[in-house]
C-alpha cells in the first residue's frame, strides 16, 4: 500500500502537467466509481432494512441489514477521505493541479466532490448510534420521519451526490485531454449515482403519503407534502442530469437507475429476509403472505410517474436548445413537466393519489398541487445550479475566486 | 465559504469523528464482561439450578448486556443453553436472541451478550436442556436510556444534511453568474 502511494506521489511530483491531470482524472473516476459502490449497498441495506422494520421489526443494532448499511456508508466515507488526502499531496507537489481542486480550511485541496461524499457519509455514521439512543427512548416502531432516520438518509443520499460532482468532474478533464471514451464512462457513473440519489431520496417520501405528510391548517382543510417533497426531488435531479450530462437522454438514464433499483429490492431483499429469519431463530410478525417474495419497498414506495417526467424533460431541453428559450421559459415548462411527479402512483397501488385528494378533500387537494408547484419550481431551480456547478466544476470556483 | 467557516467545519468534522469511534469503543465494550458482576441472580429453570451473572444493573438501553450462566455444583450431565432478551410490557420492542459462547472457567456455563434496543422492564429467558429434560427461566432486567432530549433538538440535529444540502446550493449559486439561456 506505502510502494504504490510513494509511486502515485512520484507520478505528482515529476511527470508533466498533462500527465498529472491525467492521474487526477482517473483517480476521481476509479475511487468516485468506489463511493458510488458504496452507496449502492447502502441503498439495498436500507430497502432490506425496511423489510426486516415491517414484517419482523428491529431487534438488535447490528442486525445484517444495518452492518450492510454501515458497510457501504464506511466504504465511501473511508475513500472520499483516501481522495482527499491523495489530491491534497499531489496538488502540494504540483501546484498546477490546485486549478482543478477546491481549497478546504487553507489545508486541503481535492474535488468538491469528495468532501461533499466525506462528510455526508460521515453523518451518516453519526446518526447511527443517536438512532439506536432515539429507538432507545421511543422504542422500536417509529417511523421513517423520525430525525436520526432523516439524518442517515439524507446523509446517504448526499454521498452519490458528492461521487455525482467527482465523476463528472471525471468526465470533464477526460474530455479536456480528449479521451473521449472514458468521459462516456464517467458520466455513466455520474447517471448511476444521480440515480442513487435519487433511490435514497425517494425513501424519505414513503411517510408523506400518510397521516404524517397531511397537514392541518385549520378550518378543516388540509393540505399534503407529498406533492412538494416529490416535485422537489424529481425536478431537481432530472434537471441536475440535464445541465451536468451532456447526453440527449440523460434524466431519462437516471429514471432508468432508479426503476433498475426497485428491480434490483425485488430480486435481492425477499430472499435475503427469508434466509436471515431462519439463521435468526426468528419469525415474521404476522402473516404476510406474498410480501415473502416481494420487495415491499418496490410495491408501495417506488413511485411510477417519473417515468412520465424524465423523457419529457429530455425532450424539452433538447427543442429549447433548438429554439434557444430563455432559462424563465424552461424552468417554467420543467416545472409543469415535474408536476405529473406530484401525483403519488405505485405499483401496487397505482391510484393512491386519488386516496390522497378524497383525504385531504377538493380545496386541500388544490392547494397540495400548488405547494408541488412550489416544489417543482424550486426543484428546478435547485437541479439548475447544481447540475451548473457539477459541469463547471473546479474551474468555476477558480475563476470565481479570482474575481 | 469563508475560510473560518471551513476550519470550523473542518473541526465538526473532527469531533463527530471522534464521538463516532468513542461510540464504536463503547458498543464493543458493552460486550465484554467486567470482572465482577454488577448484579448475581439464583434460580432454578426447571429441574437445573443456575447463577445469572449480569454485568450492568440497570442496563443500558442501546447496549448490550452482557452476562454469564453457570450451572450450580452437582447438576449433572451436560447442558444447552439458549437465551433471549424478552420485552416486558409495555415497551415497544421485538424479542431478540442473544449470543452465546460456551464458558472458559466452569463446565456447563456460557458467557453471552444479550440486546436490549429499549429502555424498560425486559426478561432474559433461559432455555436449558439437559439429561433431566428441558427447563426455562425468565430473569428480570431493568433497562435505562440516557436523558431524553426534546423532540424538536432531535429534528434540529436530524436535519444537518438538509442543512448542508441548503448550504451546498447557496454557494454555489453565490459563485456562478451564467447567463446563458441554455447550455449548447
Amino acid at each position: 500500500m506505502a510502494k504504490a502511494l510513494g509511486r502515485i506521489e512520484t507520478i505528482g511530483s515529476t511527470l508533466s502537467p498533462a500527465y498529472s491531470l491525467r492521474a487526477l482524472w482517473i483517480l476521481r473516476l476509479v475511487l468516485g466509481n468506489l463511493i458510488l459502490l458504496g452507496s449502492i449497498i447502502t441503498t439495498l441495506g436500507v430497502s432490506w432494512d425496511i423489510q426486516w422494520h415491517s414484517f419482523v421489526g428491529r431487534d438488535r443494532t447490528l442486525i445484517p441489514p444495518h452492518e450492510m448499511m454501515l458497510g457501504g456508508i464506511l466504504l465511501s466515507g473511508c475513500v472520499a477521505l483516501v481522495v482527499v488526502c491523495l489530491e491534497t499531496a499531489w496538488t502540494r507537489r504540483n501546484p498546477l493541479l490546485a486549478n482543478d481542486s477546491t481549497s478546504f480550511a487553507n489545508f486541503f485541496h481535492s474535488g468538491l466532490g469528495a468532501y461533499i461524499a466525506g462528510f455526508a457519509a460521515l453523518d451518516a455514521a453519526i446518526a447511527f448510534p443517536l438512532d439506536a439512543y432515539w429507538h432507545a427512548l421511543y422504542g422500536i416502531d417509529v417511523s421513517i420521519w423520525a430525525p436520526f432516520h432523516v439524518m442517515i438518509l439524507g446523509g446517504a443520499a448526499l454521498v452519490p451526490l458528492g461521487a455525482t460532482y467527482m465523476l463528472v468532474s471525471a468526465a470533464r478533464l477526460a474530455t479536456r485531454s480528449g479521451d473521449h471514451k472514458t468521459a462516456h464512462l464517467g458520466y455513466l457513473s455520474a447517471i448511476i449515482a444521480l440515480g442513487t440519489t435519487m433511490a435514497v431520496f425517494t425513501y424519505l417520501l414513503a411517510d408523506s403519503v400518510d397521516r404524517q405528510g397531511t397537514i392541518g391548517l385549520g378550518g378543516g382543510t388540509f393540505v399534503n407534502v407529498f406533492p412538494f417533497l416529490a416535485g422537489l426531488l424529481v425536478a431537481g435531479l432530472f434537471v441536475a442530469a440535464k445541465y451536468a450530462i451532456p447526453w440527449r437522454w440523460a434524466a431519462t438514464s437516471v429514471l432508468l437507475v432508479y426503476l433498475a433499483f426497485g428491480v434490483l429490492f425485488m430480486i435481492f431483499v425477499p430472499p435475503a429476509t427469508n434466509y436471515l429469519l431462519v439463521l435468526e431463530h426468528l419469525s415474521y410478525r404476522r402473516h404476510i403472505g406474498v410480501f415473502a417474495y416481494l420487495s415491499i419497498v418496490t410495491l408501495q414506495a417506488w413511485w411510477l410517474t417519473p417515468i412520465i417526467v424524465a423523457p419529457l424533460i429530455d425532450l424539452f431541453f433538447r427543442r429549447a436548445q433548438h429554439k434557444a428559450w430563455p432559462i424563465t421559459k424552461l424552468t417554467t415548462i420543467f416545472a409543469l413537466i415535474s408536476l405529473i411527479a406530484c401525483l403519488p402512483a405505485a405499483p401496487l397501488d397505482p391510484i393512491v393519489f386519488l386516496g390522497l385528494a378524497v383525504n385531504v378533500g377538493v380545496i386541500g387537494g388544490v392547494l397540495s398541487l400548488l405547494l408541488g408547484l412550489v416544489g417543482t419550481l424550486a426543484g428546478t431551480w435547485f437541479g439548475r445550479h447544481l447540475g451548473e456547478s457539477m459541469q463547471q466544476g473546479e474551474s468555476m470556483q477558480r475563476i470565481e475566486g479570482a474575481a | 465559504m469563508s475560510v473560518t467557516l471551513q476550519k470550523v467545519l473542518l473541526g465538526v468534522g473532527v469531533v463527530a469523528l471522534l464521538f463516532l469511534v468513542a461510540e464504536i469503543a463503547l458498543s464493543v465494550a458493552a460486550t465484554i464482561p467486567s470482572s465482577t458482576p454488577a448484579k448475581v441472580v439464583h434460580v432454578h429453570a426447571g429441574p437445573y439450578p443456575l447463577t445469572v451473572n449480569l454485568y450492568k444493573d440497570p442496563a443500558n438501553a442501546g447496549f448490550a448486556l452482557s452476562f454469564s450462566i453457570v450451572a450450580q455444583a452437582g447438576t449433572r450431565g451436560p447442558l444447552h443453553f439458549d437465551a433471549s432478551s424478552i420485552p416486558g410490557p409495555g415497551v415497544d420492542a421485538t424479542t431478540i436472541h442473544s449470543s452465546i459462547v460456551p464458558g472458559a472457567n466452569a463446565s456447563n456455563s456460557v458467557q453471552g451478550a444479550a440486546e436490549i434496543t429499549v429502555q424498560g422492564p425486559w426478561f432474559l429467558h433461559i432455555t436449558v436442556t439437559g439429561p433431566a429434560g428441558q427447563g426455562a427461566v425468565d430473569v428480570p432486567i431493568t433497562a435505562v436510556a440516557p436523558p431524553a432530549i426534546p423532540q424538536w433538538t432531535g429534528w434540529l440535529i436530524g436535519c444537518i444534511p438538509l442543512y448542508g444540502l441548503l448550504a451546498l446550493l447557496l454557494a454555489q449559486r453565490g459563485k456562478k453568474k451564467s447567463s446563458a439561456p441554455v447550455p449548447a
